[in-house]
């Protein structure tokens, strides 16, 4: 068995532009995985930058999901990588709205998920603030990857795109998305 | 933990306009994914990598696919998976967990079996030899809307709305919704058309029903045959799916390609003319709760005998694929049963005897209710080609002693359906209980939606 945990944000990129390229960068310098080691490495980078973003982030998501984590961790990705066709014109217009995801696939009852069960035992008036959220992303580089199984990061759009418009973020098929509060 | 239980492999990368991303898996449980790693979709590596560092699985290529690689440019994908495979399999750790393995091959089983079906016989274009079928993708139901007032209550929408809730707020249909024809479809059509003839000849109005129980696509096209002389009634209540019991998604192809003679018939639709109704005719499929069989069983929605009486019927044909070996699907019964009850004659045709040669015994008989059928009923001329084998129809409504013939003959007209004990039908709602994730699913997702809603939430987000 195993469990499913995943955190997207919607973030205003405008000004921050070196962090957004600094993301991609680290998809780009982690593309060839490696050990534990490289992947704490990966996910340590890209923590601490989404930290210092959450403050720009408009709208997100989270979700740990016990059980069906497997079903759940390859919906979630699919429809991400799906995002790989989308023609510019779907993003919106004018829009500077970068969309981060991070899922993870863990052992269940492991440490691994342990530990995500405490982050996660929150009280859901709190679930959509940005302290959650920075305590939620921090969490990635404290996984004990030996337990993890699959793990994701995607950014969309690349800066070749300016980014989502908020109308888009807010319209069909993004209706699970909440506004980000402080 | 052992070393290679520490190793990742990079399943995915993405470095395009529209998406950075790269996805990672450990090598402790890819032995499941490394048998189902595929060649299908792969592109070139890039520049300056080589192939042994990429692996896509074939969940990446599962039905909807497409939508994940066909237009990128940058997708990578290990060229010699063999090589890989054996790579991986040496790398699996022997400690690996079972039950997660189980889990994921159960997914990936899961993911393969998705949704979308797969049509085979697909064509680009319906019978009158254009796209104007593309029309009524968002309009099937309009479009097989009965023209009598009084037919409309029982035309079962289940199927017709599922185009139009799938291309909803999108310009293009997905692939797997495009007509349909097979061989054994247009032999329905041209049989249709020749009982569209005799049912002419013979003059029969609203009083007789046609109940049409062939394979779903059959039934369509029997029905376009007859729809020059018939009201048809659509009462397909299967929603679609790739591993479905029933094959609604062949029906639906059917709908659609020959959805031009439907509409060229409805300026004929106030005419006094016969009730054709279309079921499913696997509907009833068998079913043994196999985990990767989608259950869209149905029973047939057809008017109780007094509603039928309501509708002017007197006279119902039962028409299933073969001739002499009569008997009506359990869930006919109990109807048929009443309507004999009630003094509404049953009959049966095997379709297969509609084109058949003669048998040597028959003698033409000039149909009396062809003199004397009404002017209106005269003008209307059968859409499509004729087959040439109406006579046969004229010999079963002798034999029936319909339109004033008299009663003998064979397996077929001799048959009334006796009470008998069927098998239990709870339950078979065509799939209903699950429209909303199955109408999702096959929404195309190579544009919006995506990503995230119909694939990805449930509710938002969750606490631990």
């Amino acid at each position: 068995m195993t469990t499913f945990f995943g955190v997207q944000l919607a973030i205003e990129s405008s000004g921050q532009e070196s962090a957004r390229r600094a993301l991609g960068q680290v998809v780009r310098d982690h593309r060839k995985a490696g050990d534990s080691l490289a992947q704490r490495q990966c996910w340590s980078k890209a923590s601490a930058l989404l930290v210092e973003l959450i403050p720009f982030a408009r709208l997100g998501t989270w979700d740990l999901i016990r059980d069906s984590g497997y079903a759940t961790y390859e919906e979630w990705a699919s429809g991400l990588e799906s995002m790989a066709g989308w023609p510019d014109a779907d993003f919106g217009r004018g829009g500077r709205l970068i969309l981060v995801s991070g899922i993870f696939l863990v052992e269940a009852a492991s440490s691994a998920d342990v530990m995500l069960g405490e982050v996660c035992d929150l009280p859901e008036p709190t679930w959509h603030q940005q302290a959650t959220y920075k305590k939620l992303v921090g969490a990635f580089p404290m996984l004990n990857f030996s337990q993890v199984q699959g793990s994701g990061l995607y950014i969309a759009p690349s800066d070749a795109i300016s980014g989502f418009s908020i109308d888009v973020l807010r319209g069909e098929g993004f209706e699970y998305l909440q506004d980000v509060s402080s | 933990m052992s070393d290679a239980a520490d190793a990742f492999l990079t399943e995915v990368f993405f470095d395009s306009r529209s998406l950075i991303a790269v996805r990672f898996t450990s090598t402790q449980h890819v032995k499941s994914t490394a048998a189902d790693l595929t060649l299908g979709g792969l592109d070139s590596a890039p520049s300056g990598e080589t192939s042994s560092d990429w692996v896509k699985g074939r969940a990446s290529d599962a039905p909807l696919g497409k939508r994940r690689f066909s237009v990128v440019p940058t997708i990578i994908a290990i060229a010699v998976v063999g090589v890989v495979v054996s790579t991986i399999a040496h790398l699996v750790s022997s400690n690996s967990s079972d039950a997660s393995l189980r889990e994921r091959e159960a997914a990936l089983q899961a993911q393969a079996e998705r949704v979308i079906p797969t049509i085979p016989s697909p064509s680009t274009v319906g019978v009158d030899g254009t796209d104007s079928w593309r029309a009524g993708v968002k309009s099937l139901s309009a479009d097989f809307e009965p023209v009598r007032e009084d037919l409309r209550p029982w035309m079962v929408r289940t199927l017709l709305d599922v185009p139009r809730d799938v291309v909803a707020g999108s310009t293009t249909p997905p692939s797997w919704i495009v007509p349909s024809v097979s061989p054994a479809d247009r032999q329905a059509f041209d049989r249709g058309v020749a009982m569209a003839e005799t049912l002419q000849s013979l003059g029969a109005e609203r009083e007789l029903a046609l109940i049409i129980d062939l394979p779903g696509s059959q039934a369509v096209a029997a029905a376009a045959g007859l729809a020059s002389m018939c009201d048809v009634v659509i009462t397909v209540d299967n929603l679609p799916h790739r591993s479905g019991v029933v094959k609604s998604h062949e029906t639906l192809g059917a709908l659609l390609y020959w959805r031009s003679k439907f509409l060229a018939s409805r300026k004929d639709g106030m005419l006094p003319r016969p009730s054709a109704w279309v079921l499913q005719g696997d509907r009833l499929a068998p079913y043994a709760n196999q985990p990767d069989v989608f259950d869209n069983r149905s029973v047939a929605k057809l008017p109780s005998s007094a509603a039928m009486r309501g509708l002017g019927v007197k006279k119902v044909l039962y028409v299933r694929p073969d001739a002499d070996k009569p008997t009506e699907q359990d869930d006919l019964v109990d109807l048929f049963v009443a309507l004999e009850k009630d003094g509404i004659e049953v009959r049966h045709l095997g379709m297969s005897s509609v084109g058949s040669p003669p048998p040597e015994t028959y003698m033409p008989v000039e149909p009396p209710a062809a003199q004397s059928r009404p002017q209106s009923q005269a003008s209307t001329k059968p859409v499509g080609r004729s087959s040439g084998s109406s006579w046969m129809l004229h010999y079963w409504m002798y034999r029936y002693g319909w339109y004033g013939g008299r009663s003998s003959g064979v397996a077929d007209t001799l048959y009334r359906t006796q009470p008998r004990v069927t098998a239990p039908t709870t339950g078979f709602d065509g799939g209903a209980s699950k429209r909303s994730a199955i109408v999702s699913g096959l929404t195309p997702r190579t544009s919006k939606p995506s990503p995230g809603g119909s694939w990805g939430r449930v509710g938002g987000s969750s606490g631990g």
